[in-house]
């Protein structure tokens, strides 16, 4: 149940203006794995609320399955309510063309949000329609490794928040992970998860990379927390559950402790079902 | 490169990147207040320099760029020093 994960304060309406609050209790299972020791509230966690403001008050309009330019700015430890704000407006289309930019048959519309937490700015960005199709692998070279020891060695997250099944293959700056999406899946509903979830898929597959280059690229890796995603694009509302998903990374450039990934989530049979690039720092 | 291809480069960067108007990017255009960029856009924006152009940036250096123009300038001194 999305409850299981953060509650509605009060009754969402359809008034965007209505502000809606949203609790993470101290037993949400967001803290099962997020982080064993230290629970700190997951940026989809934020996502999952404008998503759901904008499922409840959006009435008549499709479902906006990408954001634009997030930014998480603050580490919200524990327990905490978050007050979303979602604005309808005509101006927010991306540049024609740009990676992250509409469909030629999409609204030329776009929604900022806001998640506040007390008087700080958690989280803002903005929720438009845009297709998938902007990211762009490199392939793996000779000297990737096919990975045969558990993800959990190379990965913080445990419990119901790691949805990183195991490495499939992986080399300095690329790396490949499966997943199937389960019913424990944050963000599940009754039939399948909020594909917000494939975001943190691609960041887990991104932690998995650097774990794996702390351990064998002298000066690489590290343990980084997402600080923003420039775009993410999911291809529906849900992953039905048993979708069996195929996340691939690359890291796209970096500088000091500042990485910015790239990747995307398919199915097995090639079908995009996400993408996404992710800018992390370096803990 | 001449300053009008650096300049069309570095529009062509903000406007795809940061989804800005082109007509909004002017030479005397601030990054923060005028673009609306932050720190990690900043930081962004010297890592797609240091990795698309193979420039080499220093801390200090990050700090002397304000405007657009300084950016325009910026690329055209380092790529000059490089040469």
């Amino acid at each position: 149940m999305m409850t299981d994960w953060f509650r509605p304060a009060r009754p969402l309406d359809a008034a965007l203006t209505a502000e809606p609050r949203f609790s993470v209790a101290s037993d949400s299972l967001f803290f099962d794995g997020h982080f064993p020791g230290r629970p700190i509230v997951p940026g989809i966690a934020l996502l999952g609320m404008v998503r759901e403001t904008a499922r409840r008050s959006l009435a008549g309009v499709p479902l906006p399955l990408a954001f634009r330019r997030v930014r998480f700015r603050a580490l919200i430890e524990g327990e905490a309510t978050l007050v979303t704000r979602l604005t309808a407006t005509t101006a927010a289309a991306g540049t024609e063309g740009s990676p992250a930019g509409p469909a030629a048959d999409a609204p030329a519309a776009g929604f900022p949000f806001e998640v506040r937490w007390g008087d700080q700015l958690a989280a803002d960005g903005l929720l438009v329609q845009a297709p998938c199709g902007a990211v762009k692998l490199p392939p793996f070279g000779p000297d990737a490794v096919e990975e045969s020891r558990s993800i959990e060695d190379f990965l913080p997250h445990r419990g119901r928040m790691r949805v990183a099944a195991s490495i499939l293959r992986v080399q300095p700056g690329l790396c490949e992970v499966e997943a199937e999406a389960l019913p424990s899946w944050p963000l599940a509903f009754a039939t399948g998860a909020d594909s917000v979830v494939l975001l943190e898929l691609l960041a887990q597959t991104a932690a998995a990379m650097t774990g794996w280059e702390e351990r064998h690229t002298p000066g690489g890796g590290g343990r980084g927390f997402l600080v923003g995603s420039r775009f993410f694009t999911s291809s529906s509302a849900e992953v039905p559950f048993g979708t069996l998903c195929r996340s691939t990374v690359h890291s796209l450039r970096h500088r000091d402790n500042y990485r910015v990934f790239q990747g995307l989530v398919s199915a097995p049979d090639g079908t995009l079902l996400a993408e996404g690039e992710l800018q992390a720092f370096r803990a | 490169m001449t300053q009008e291809e650096v300049l069309a480069l570095v529009v062509k960067y903000f406007t795809e990147q940061f989804e800005i108007a082109a007509e909004k990017i002017k030479p005397e255009a601030h990054l923060f207040k005028d673009l609306g960029l932050d720190s990690i856009d900043a930081l962004d924006m010297v890592g797609y320099l240091e990795s698309e152009l193979d420039l080499e940036i220093k801390e200090e250096e990050i700090k002397t760029i304000r405007t657009v123009q300084d950016v325009v300038d910026f690329i055209l001194r380092k790529s000059a020093e490089k040469a």
